[in-house]
């Protein structure tokens, strides 16, 4: 009887013990358990993608797989490391190694309950292996998530932008609009300046994890917060157009070329040199770290956007603003000659400034033939008739000086110059203005310009009306294409101007371009293009930098292009052609430039047919030149065989 | 004569309860091998249901046969266990860092598991036959070789669990052969020596200080107590000597044992079933998560197949020692009363056998059995709510294995029979 009683007292002890997990600690004990087996996961929504104005994607998204660690799932680390470390990928690589292995599962155990990457994106094979071993990996898990690519990498980097972890110091602030530690962001351009809108929200969802750390599967009695998606960004960017400007533009020299639609803003172009190849920065951390590396450290500042951020002195292709300047005030008119002639160079008090040319220079010019051949004594004259006010006066109308407002980060408003900000700005240096400056104003040797403004400038020249906000993108649509808000067409500034003065402007800039003037290389067939080169000084280097500025068809634009080439020479020689090759290209190719194309050349064939024409009467002379030469070659080889043969008497 | 018939009919409720027993075990089983994915558990259910059939096969042919064959053949079986103990020793299967296991061509059996039986057998042979008493010394030399042989044979594997079994086993079947509590005690007194010696230990190695002298003030308490009784009860010189010896040994040799003798994981399992805190993600890993699934249960528990800690791999050794945890995770306090109280039900009947049995062998196999499954099962829950430390002792009729369900089927058999036999022997 007693071993029954004694054997009760302990079923008794058990039911006791049960009681108190069961029901007193009942709480804690399923929170445990929940906590156990579920991992709270954000849902991360696809990045809104980027489309060019045909529907060309530029950005996009690719599903990529991570070996990451959950550090407090991982138990038996040696063995768990000894099993990573047989993994071979297909190629038969081993892919990890022991040591690095062991010091990243020290650094992760810092924070026991969050995944950290030991692999980035792995290839698809991998990830089936380290699946079908989870068994012996507990703790290794595979996260998918979605990297950035853009099919056109280098050409379109400097508009589109880049993707990268958020730095240090913006944390603070994201990291209450739904940012987590990592996450990635655009870094600069449109990725960066439409984030917000690109980006969605973050949706949550809890995982059912199994011991090993896998996921098995969504819960599906907690309700899932859905993500909301980001926007698709619609470009009025040209493709076509900014891989033939890429193609163009000399590889080694820097530089950047603007192409917009003066009517309504429009970028149509926007290249800046030297480019990286922007998938690099969606590419795993190692082989980022080297190129980003070597990108910051690149005295070329490749990351810069020159169109936007580089200021250039507009050189001569600031002649024409002086002389709008001139006409609207009644100093000058088409056939007004100046007192001096030039005779390559102009005397102002005991200063000689040099025209381009040397002696005996352009002698005496009208303003068309001024402007045509860029004399720059003309336009010393005329400056001092001006003066720095009145110049300024109608830069300031055009858009200079001031920023564009173009939805980019980082854009640089440039620099005017003048009495008032010449004495502010070299006030440390102790300079002081002197009148003999309005000489350099005049040529645009005293401001600076960004790219993007001299293409505003040159449009409105053109277009006489007013200047358009830039944009480059024209529509957001949601990721069913259901269109969300569109660019409202908005003007800087409206340009009061008289007949006289466009009818003139417009005979000189297109003077600039036909045969006898400085821009021939921009000219299109068929179409009246409008231009002005610069070769402008610069403290850089020992050339000029290379400006080109143009319009066409130059009295209604639909396009204006302004092309630097940073130390390249002659504006005409350096730049002028990259702008030749992008107008050829939009008047053959682009839908717009086709129809104006139709228009103004009814009876024609297209452009393009009678471009490829060109170039095949170009190949067959070039063709007729080789065989030519080779005949000579093959006529002189024989006669000094001939010659070698009867010198040494070895003919048999 | 019609009222003896009616005695030795078979036990209908116990074999009822032992059946029901072993078909909870095997949807258990099947609940805690069940993952949604292929594992190398899948389908261990299976060979548990082959398991359970071979017991039933078991239990019948048990109940079937001449009581009288089993005292004949006692000590014969005990001698063959001990062979196959021998056998797991010096040719035996390493898991774990302890060698169990005797391949027997394609199937694994466990010598330890039917140690037990064999010890049993020889133990009521023994004394259904002899009496012992503490007042003659020389009474005990026979049995106490009799459960020291295989004891330190365990040990050796090491197998600490099934070392305990034999010494717990013997306690009732002495008592049942006229040993008093008073002689109960003194045999036990070495033994809560040692648990009171050593607690103070294990508390202040895990706290990381060092009490000094306070660490033997709960001995001495008892020790003092001790010598109360002996002195009270007028024992004789030479039981003084023995108790005293035999306390003061144990209590001292615990010092000396955690001091060298143990190995890393052994001190880390005791430690943490003090404090599993200690080492959560090493040998406090099992008894947090058992716990946690236990617990989580709450009244009705998660459902079948419903349990997140055993279905998502959270608990090692599901299936056979912790199977106990799968049940309170998935049925809750409802489901664990239910299954204790059909155990409690049958280990009771088991000792209630005794009364409707005038043969001492069979009675003493009916205690001994009995004792046998109620230190299992106490020993094994009691690991899986994390009273004890994890002995590796498995749940009679829910845990999945071979030799243990077959053990325990010859358990059963052992009661049953002791009801149905012929008692004239």
């Amino acid at each position: 009887m007693i071993i029954a009683v004694v054997f009760s007292m302990f079923f008794a002890v058990i039911l006791v013990s049960l009681y108190m997990l069961q029901i007193v600690d009942a709480e804690t004990n399923i929170r445990l358990s929940n906590e156990n087996s579920m991992r709270e996961s954000i849902v991360l929504p696809p990045r809104g993608r980027i489309f060019d104005r045909n529907g060309v994607e530029l950005a996009r998204n690719r599903p990529s797989y991570s070996i990451c660690v959950l550090p407090y799932k991982l138990r038996q680390r040696n063995e768990v490391i000894q099993s990573l470390c047989k993994i071979r990928d297909t190629d038969g690589t081993v892919v990890f190694d022991s040591v690095s292995l062991a010091q990243q599962f020290r650094r992760a155990n810092s924070r026991r309950f969050d995944l950290h990457r030991i692999k980035e994106d792995v290839s698809i094979d991998l990830v089936s292996i380290i699946e079908e071993h989870y068994l012996e990996l507990p703790g290794i898990v595979v996260e998918t998530e979605s990297r950035r690519e853009y099919p056109f990498g280098a050409a379109t980097f400097h508009a589109i932008g880049y993707m990268g972890e958020i730095p240090e110091k913006e944390f603070d602030t994201l990291r209450n609009q739904d940012y987590y530690w990592g996450d990635l962001m655009g870094r600069s351009g449109l990725e960066r300046y439409y984030e917000s809108e690109m980006r969605g929200k973050c949706g949550r969802e809890y995982q059912e994890v199994n011991a090993f750390g896998k996921s098995m599967g969504a819960v599906s009695r907690i309700q899932r917060i859905e993500p909301v998606y980001g926007n698709d960004l619609y470009l009025s960017l040209d493709i076509n157009l900014q891989r033939a400007v890429e193609k163009a533009f000399p590889d080694s020299l820097k530089g950047a070329v603007v192409a917009l639609d003066p009517r309504n803003g429009d970028v149509l172009v926007m290249y800046s040199n030297p480019s990286v190849d922007p998938n690099i920065f969606s590419a795993a951390t190692s082989v980022k770290g080297r190129t980003w590396t070597a990108v910051a450290a690149d005295r070329n500042l490749p990351l810069n956007n020159r169109a936007i951020a580089g200021v250039y002195p507009p050189g001569s292709t600031f002649k024409p603003l002086t002389g709008i300047a001139g006409l609207s005030t009644g100093k000058i008119t088409r056939d007004t000659r100046m007192s001096a002639s030039c005779g390559g160079s102009y005397r102002f008090g005991n200063r000689i400034a040099k025209c381009h040319k040397p002696p005996p220079g352009h002698g005496t010019t009208n303003y068309i033939a001024a402007n045509q051949w860029s004399c720059n004594v003309y336009f010393y004259q005329l400056g001092l008739m001006l003066d720095d006010d009145n110049i300024n006066k109608y830069a300031r109308m055009f858009g200079l000086g001031s920023l564009t407002g173009i939805d980019l980060p980082g854009e640089r408003m440039g620099y005017l110059s003048g009495e008032a900000a010449y004495n502010e700005r070299f006030a440390n240096r102790g300079w002081r203005w002197t009148r003999g400056l309005v000489m350099d104003l005049a040529i645009g040797q005293q401001q600076v310009l960004t790219p993007l403004q001299l293409a505003l400038m040159v449009g409105g020249m053109g277009n006489a009306k007013a200047i358009h906000k830039p944009h480059l993108v024209k529509e957001k649509r949601n990721k069913d294409g259901i269109l969300v808000s569109q660019f409202k067409d908005s003007i800087i500034s409206r340009l009061d101007l008289n007949q006289y003065t466009i009818d003139v402007t417009h005979e000189a800039l297109s003077a600039v371009v036909k045969p006898g003037g400085t821009g021939t290389r921009a000219a299109v067939p068929g179409i009246t293009v409008g231009g002005k080169t610069g070769s402008a000084q610069n403290p850089h280097g020992d050339k000029t930098h290379a400006v080109f500025i143009s319009c066409a068809p130059v009295d209604n634009p639909v396009i204006s292009v302004a092309v630097v080439v940073e130390n390249a020479g002659g504006g005409g020689a350096m730049a002028a052609p990259v702008a030749g090759v992008l107008l050829k290209q939009f008047f053959a190719e682009n839908t717009e430039g086709k129809a104006v194309y139709a228009k103004l050349n009814p009876d024609l064939p297209p452009l393009a047919a009678r471009l490829a024409q060109e170039s095949r009467q170009a190949a067959a002379w070039a063709a007729r030149q080789r065989v030519e030469r080779a005949v000579d070659e093959e006529a002189a080889g024989a006669d000094q065989l001939y010659q070698h043969n009867r010198e040494t008497g070895g003919s048999r | 004569m019609d009222d003896l018939r009616r005695k030795n009919r078979l036990d209908i409720p116990l074999l009822f309860t032992a059946i029901t027993l072993w078909v909870i075990g095997i949807f258990l089983v099947y609940s805690a091998t069940y993952i949604n994915e292929t594992g190398p558990l899948v389908g261990l259910y299976k060979q548990q249901i082959i398991w359970v059939a071979m017991a039933l096969v078991i239990v019948t042919t048990i109940v079937a046969l001449p009581g009288r064959w089993f005292f004949k053949g006692a000590y014969v079986f005990y001698g063959l266990s001990l062979l196959l103990l021998l056998v797991a020793i010096v040719a035996g299967v390493n898991i774990m860092g302890a060698q169990r296991w005797v391949s027997i061509g394609p199937i694994k059996i466990q010598p330890s598991e039917f140690a037990k039986v064999g010890l049993l057998l020889a133990l009521a042979r023994y004394l259904s036959e002899k009496t012992v008493s503490l007042y003659k010394p020389s009474t005990f030399i026979v049995p106490g070789l009799l459960i020291l042989v295989p004891f330190a044979l365990v040990m050796k594997q090491p197998d600490l669990g099934t070392a305990l079994v034999f010494g717990t086993m013997s306690l009732p079947l002495f008592y049942w052969s006229r040993l008093s509590l008073l002689e109960v005690f003194y045999i036990i007194s070495p033994i809560l020596s040692l648990v009171l010696a050593a607690i103070p230990l294990l508390l202040s190695y895990s706290s990381g200080s060092n009490w000094g002298v306070f660490e033997s003030i709960p001995w001495g308490i008892f020790f003092i107590i001790i010598v109360g009784v002996l002195y009270l009860k007028r024992a004789p010189i030479f039981l003084w000597v023995g108790v005293i010896a035999a306390n003061i040994f144990t209590s001292t040799i615990v010092t000396i044992i955690w001091g060298s003798v143990l190995k890393d994981y052994q001190k880390m399992r005791i430690i943490s079933f003090i404090n599993p805190q200690a080492d959560p993600f090493g040998a406090g890993y099992q008894v947090i998560q058992s716990k946690v699934a236990v617990g989580s249960g709450h009244i009705f528990g998660k459902g079948y197949l419903q349990g997140t800690q055993s279905r998502l791999s959270f608990l090692p050794e599901q299936h056979t020692d912790f199977i106990f945890s799968v049940l309170g995770e998935q049925f809750g306090i409802v489901g664990c009363s239910l299954v204790i109280l059909l155990f409690l039900f049958l280990i009771i009947r088991g000792l209630m056998v005794t009364h409707n049995c005038r043969n001492r062998f069979l009675n003493l196999l009916a205690v001994g059995s009995s004792a046998i499954l109620c230190f299992h099962v106490f020993v094994n829950i009691a690991m899986t709510l994390g009273m004890m430390p994890v002995t590796g002792l498995p749940l009679p009729f829910l845990s999945y294995g071979g030799s243990f369900t077959i053990t325990v089927a010859i358990l059963m058999g052992l009661m049953l029979n002791a009801r149905v036999t012929n008692h004239d022997f």
